[in-house]
């Protein structure tokens, strides 16, 4: 360090201070400061701890390092060893009693699905009186949208991070409309259950086998330069991928009846690339867990109850606290009496850098979920603030090609007020009402309070 | 065509230590007269009359600092013709490297002598390129305390006293002969003193004017690559 | 007066339109206004005020104003002119894409290129903050006070294994290169380097080195702390470092009040061997007051020195009585309230040099002599510093000046940056008060030639009331010593 005079100074606190730097022609860059939440003695030992600035580079460099190429696809018995009666959800672990509808709609539909019960009654019958076991996707690598049931028999994307020995599952999404993922469990989800599991998954197997493998992460990156953000809006995610299979479909050998039916049905639906984007990101965040003394989330889900996080320096440690129910705008005369709270796995994307991280690249989106296109900019730029890095492999044009902003930190969080911003769907609370709007939802506070005390306990003394 | 023109508003500035005497008797004696002889777009340049700081420049705060230089805010405020109404809010010390130690490795210089009585004056624009070879090779000289730094600045002052060159160009020589540095060419020599690189310091030298601060940079280079040599032989 | 008038070619929206109306109405002698577009309900509202409303279309915007004369009616079009331009004017702040301000210092740090930050938030946060400014690699000055020792502590290692210098916590003054950061003084750049563990000792022997032509090449805070037992003077050290390698820096005075001894010894074995003089400027009683260490730094440049300047005020005889002293400067009243016990014995103060001089609770002075710091926490606590507004100490020494027991007022001000504009000024009525009741009044003002408020200036007022005025702050105790034993100096 050298004694020079600054050109600029960062002030934080009293004005004051800042008017007369300005009247000797130096530059000041004020700080917008509020007092921090949580336990002010937490959070001076994790800001003390020694190995917070090199764990969390760290942790930046691995997940910017990671990949995310779609190797296979497989069903769930065969990839995540799972047995009847087992049932994955999204969001941190919870029992029947504490469900919300949509959840409970889509294990009654997966219990059908799976044989284990002929009528609804009957499989509400069998989940609440605990016969089954329920644990969260992330306890196997996998991640879900929505109520991210998985169930044995369905088929999933399995992804590969071969730079750090890695895979990632997420099930195929099934569409809009009346579907499992919002909690409906009628006939027709039954039947396209069916359909996506004798059909479309071992066509999609043939073709990525054919294919060898396809790199969600590239296709990732360009889709944000196209106005994808990755949670809320995937279409040009999805034909990219389309495009990237078709040749393989079509060469697959199937019955081009099943051919067309596969590329109309994922051609038709805007949000399939949502369940590849997902583990891809799933990947990223896998990629900086676990490093001692770092404070950057690597989780954070919901289960339509609970908002649940988890934090690379304390591990697979859940810090959960009651979901928040997003805010914006309706479809048709639904309104805030019918939202659930915020519910599903796609907050992977956020946490990852994508979705409302990277809001700024999505203007499109905006309106759809009530805000307005500067609304858009201000929020990515915010969010820089409370993360540790950019990831230069999702560039965000009309920030001049700036990285997306990664690696949400605990301690910015707590210390700003400012929590990361998610874009999401909204579902309906009856179980099976499908899709009511979508809108803008943040992380209860709790979370990032209950996992700085986590990390304060973690440092060596 | 000099012209004196009296400011009365006050203007705030940034000043250069190098010109606390000619502001302080300034305030003694009244406004002193400034005769523009070169402007540009974030520049202005006086002649004062004065033998300690013969040509006094006014600049914006992103222009490249000369050593006697005043900085104000902005370009509306270099319309004024004197130094009255002048409030100096914060002075400035303009870089003086010293005590460098040269490095092993050095760009290579197109400049294989310095002969001041051939460079002072040699070259077209507002300071010729001759001159900014001189400035480079003096200021790193004064560095790395030069064996040839006694003798280039001796003959340096008797070419100034024989040869014809801008106003601007004369005064930023003077400076040099002191080891007064614009901040660019100090950044350059205390990086690549230290050992490293300089990319980013060297690009923001050659950054300088048009051409002034490759000239500046080949004088540089060759001092600093000569530093060694002749303390060697 | 009533008007109502119509305007075409604008549409605004109704709750914008409700904030114009409800700003209009509220003017000084406006009795009603509405602004709203001309739909139905607003034509039935507008005839329901009493107005008479033309023919209209609902795509026009009615402008209803009610007044109580001409005057407050062209008042209150003008105000609708203007808060329509205003409503008209995109929303976005700053414009479109510009970014929202920085929410930590790290962030702020991160878009700036500063290489350097000024820290004040609240004491029980400030580490936090500090913390961040470290990482960052800026040079951190913790303005904050009352942050908890072990923090201090903490702080300080952290920025050692980082290289980098904190300044603080509780520093108020410190000069890089010549930028002031807190309460500073414009200097000129010079051969002088300053460690300072406190603020106003700092300030006033950089104003003397002024006065003297002598310059400063940087003033590094280190915190009243610093040299304590359990902190060890690891900011000074630091600071020692950094001077020694600074091309500028020829003489390097460190002004502190007595370190741990222990402490002490390693500053003066690191002075030995920095490879420039150092003057260890430790005040206190018996030793050189920072007039004398002032001159020894201007000698050990090389330059010729001359006692400060001072001026005789018009009450030029004492009564003999109490000497009262009210300071913004908590080191410039100590270095007064040891110039004094020497020759006076006990002088109270709420800083006392000794415990059995302590103030009680109320402040009752009998007829002690007295010193009061006004920056001390008593003071300040809910109520600004003295440096940046000095009502509290014209009301004290209102107070002071009514008690008969006062014979002698001694007073400092304090110029640079962050204080006020015109300290001279607003204790002018006072000085001429005291004058008229033929107490003298002695100030010692600290300040450059080039600090904004004028020195000169400030001087003028001061005499011009009558004050006995000196540039040497142990000169001016001196002057009010004698003046209090009802001689002259």
């Amino acid at each position: 360090m050298r004694l020079t005079a600054p050109e600029s100074v960062v002030v934080a606190g009293a004005s004051l201070l800042a008017d007369p730097l300005r009247r000797q022609a130096v530059d000041v860059e004020e700080v917008q400061w509020q007092p921090p939440t949580g336990d002010p003695a937490a959070l001076a030992t994790v800001m003390a701890d020694r190995r917070r600035a090199a764990a969390n580079a760290h942790a930046l460099e691995a997940m910017l390092g990671a990949e995310a190429q779609l190797v296979d696809v497989l069903p769930a018995s065969e990839v995540l060893g799972l047995q009847p009666g087992e049932f994955l959800h999204a969001g941190p672990p919870i029992d029947w009693d504490r469900a919300s509808g949509p959840l409970r709609g889509a294990l009654i539909g997966a219990s059908l699905f799976e044989g284990l019960a002929a009528t609804p009654e009957e499989a509400e019958r069998l989940l609440s009186g605990g016969d089954v076991s329920l644990a969260p996707c992330h306890s196997r690598g996998a991640v879900g949208p929505m109520a991210g049931v998985v169930s044995p028999s369905m088929w999933m994307f399995c992804l590969r991070d071969e730079a750090n020995d890695a895979s990632s599952y997420c099930s195929l999404n099934e569409g809009l409309g009346k579907v499992l993922r919002y909690g409906a469990y009628g006939d027709e989800v039954i039947d396209r259950l069916r359909w996506m599991t004798d059909v479309l998954g071992p066509l999609l197997q043939k073709a990525v086998r054919k294919q060898g493998t396809v790199d969600v992460k590239a296709i990732a990156g360009q889709m944000v330069q196209m106005g994808d953000e990755g949670h809320n809006r995937n279409r040009a995610g999805t034909l990219m991928f389309l495009r990237e299979v078709l040749p393989a479909l079509i060469d697959s050998g199937a019955p081009t009846r099943d051919v067309a039916e596969a590329a109309r049905f994922v051609s038709g639906n805007d949000h399939f690339f949502l369940n590849l984007v997902m583990p891809a990101c799933k990947l990223v965040t896998r990629a900086g867990a676990g490093i001692p003394g770092s404070s950057v989330v690597t989780v954070m889900s919901r289960n339509g109850t609970d908002f649940g996080i988890q934090v690379s320096g304390t591990g697979e440690e859940w810090f959960t606290a009651p979901a928040n129910t997003p805010e914006g705008l309706f479809l048709g005369d639904y309104g805030p009496k019918d939202a659930n709270p915020d519910i599903g796995d796609s907050a992977i994307t956020e946490t990852a850098g994508l979705g409302g991280l990277s809001m700024a690249t999505a203007p499109a989106i905006v309106r759809f979920v009530g805000g307005s296109v500067p609304d858009a900019l201000a929020t990515t730029q915010r969010m820089y603030d409370i993360t540790v890095g950019e990831n230069p492999a999702f560039a965000i044009p009309v920030l001049e090609f700036r990285g997306a902003p990664t690696g949400v930190d605990v301690t910015a969080v707590v210390r700003s007020g400012v929590l990361p911003q998610i874009n999401t769907g909204m579902a309906g609370r009856v179980a099976g009402t499908g899709q009511v709007g979508a809108g803008l939802v943040t992380p209860p506070m709790g979370c990032f309070t209950q996992a700085l005390d986590a990390l304060a306990a973690a440092v060596p003394s | 065509m000099p012209y004196g023109r009296r400011v009365t508003r006050t203007v705030p500035v940034v000043a250069s230590s190098l010109v606390a005497g000619l502001l302080d008797s300034d305030a003694s004696a009244g406004a002193v007269r400034l005769v523009e002889v070169a402007r540009t777009r974030v520049t202005v340049h006086y002649e004062t009359g004065r033998s300690d700081v013969p040509v006094l420049c006014v600049c914006t705060p992103d222009a490249v600092r000369l050593p006697a230089s005043v900085v104000v805010a902005g370009v509306s405020d270099l319309r004024g013709g004197g130094t009255a109404g002048w409030r100096v809010v914060r002075w400035w010390r303009p870089p003086r490297p010293r005590g460098l130690t040269p490095p092993a490795v050095v760009p290579r210089s197109p400049v294989d002598e310095i002969r001041p009585g051939e460079l002072v004056g040699r070259g077209p624009g507002l300071t010729p390129s001759g001159d900014d070879v001189l400035a480079g090779a003096l200021v790193a000289a004064h560095a790395v305390a030069h064996p040839m730094l006694a003798e280039w600045r001796e003959q340096t002052r008797r070419a100034l006293a024989t040869r014809s060159t801008t106003a601007v160009s004369r005064g930023l020589l003077q400076h040099a002969l002191e080891g007064w540095a614009v901040p660019p060419l100090a950044d350059y020599l205390e990086a690549v003193c230290a050992g490293s690189t300089a990319g980013a310091a060297r690009a923001g030298l050659l950054a300088v004017g048009h051409s002034s601060g490759a000239a500046l940079a080949a004088g540089a280079d060759h001092a600093l690559a000569t530093a060694v040599r002749e303390a060697a032989a | 007066m009533r008007r109502i008038g119509l305007r075409r070619g604008a549409y605004v929206d109704s709750v914008t339109l409700m904030q114009v109306s409800r700003r209009v109405a509220s003017l000084d002698r406006v009795t009603s206004a509405l602004v709203a577009m001309a739909t139905d309900l607003n034509v039935d509202l507008a005839a329901g005020m009493g107005f008479e409303v033309p023919d209209v279309s609902p795509n026009e915007m009615l402008v209803a104003i009610a007044a109580d004369s001409d005057e407050a009616l062209a008042r209150a079009e003008a105000e609708v002119e203007a808060a329509l331009t205003e409503a008209s004017r995109p929303s976005a702040p700053g414009g479109f894409g510009s970014a929202p301000p920085p929410v930590t210092v790290r962030a702020a740090a991160a878009r700036s290129g500063a290489t350097a930050a000024l820290i004040s938030t609240p004491g029980q946060h400030a580490f936090v903050d500090a913390v961040d400014a470290v990482d960052a690699g800026l040079l951190t000055m913790v303005f904050s006070d009352n942050v908890p020792l072990e923090q201090e502590v903490a702080l300080k290692e952290y920025a050692d294994e980082n290289d980098v210098l904190v300044m603080g916590p509780d520093c108020g003054t410190a000069v890089l290169g010549g930028v002031g950061l807190g309460f500073a003084n414009v200097v000129r750049p010079g051969p002088v380097g300053i460690v300072a563990a406190s603020g106003t000792g700092a300030q006033h022997l950089m104003s003397l080195l002024d006065g003297a032509g002598v310059g400063v090449s940087h003033c590094l805070g280190v915190g009243g702390r610093d040299l304590s037992e359990q902190v060890a003077g690891r900011s000074t050290m630091r600071a020692l470092d950094l001077l020694a390698h600074d091309e500028q820096t020829e003489v390097v005075v460190v002004v502190s009040k007595p370190p741990a001894p222990a402490v002490a010894e390693r500053v003066r074995a690191r002075a030995a061997r920095l490879g420039k003089p150092v003057v260890l400027a430790l005040l206190g009683p018996g030793q050189p007051d920072l007039t004398e260490t002032a001159r020894t730094v201007a000698e050990a440049t090389g330059s010729s020195w001359a006692a400060p300047e001072g001026w005789p005020g018009s009450v030029r005889h004492g009564r003999g009585g109490a000497l009262r002293g009210l300071f913004a400067g908590g080191t410039l009243c100590e270095e007064a309230m040891i110039v004094a016990a020497d020759r006076l014995g006990p002088v109270y103060s709420n800083i006392p040099l000794d415990p059995r001089w302590a103030l009680d609770e109320d402040l009752a002075l009998g007829d002690h002599h007295a010193m009061l710091d006004l920056g001390d926490d008593r003071f300040t606590r809910g109520r600004p510093h003295p440096m940046i507004d000095g009502s509290t100490r014209v009301d004290l020494a209102r107070r002071l000046l009514e008690d008969p027991a006062t014979s002698v007022l001694m007073l400092d001000v304090v110029l640079g940056h962050a204080a006020e504009s015109d300290p001279a000024g607003e204790l002018g009525a006072t000085v001429r008060i005291a004058t008229g009741l033929e107490i003298p009044v002695v100030v010692s003002v600290v300040g450059t030639r080039d600090d904004p408020q004028g020195l000169d200036q400030q001087i003028r007022v001061l005499r011009d009331a009558g004050a006995w005025v000196h540039r040497s702050n142990a000169e001016a105790a001196r002057a009010a010593v004698a003046l209090a034993t009802g001689g002259t100096p």
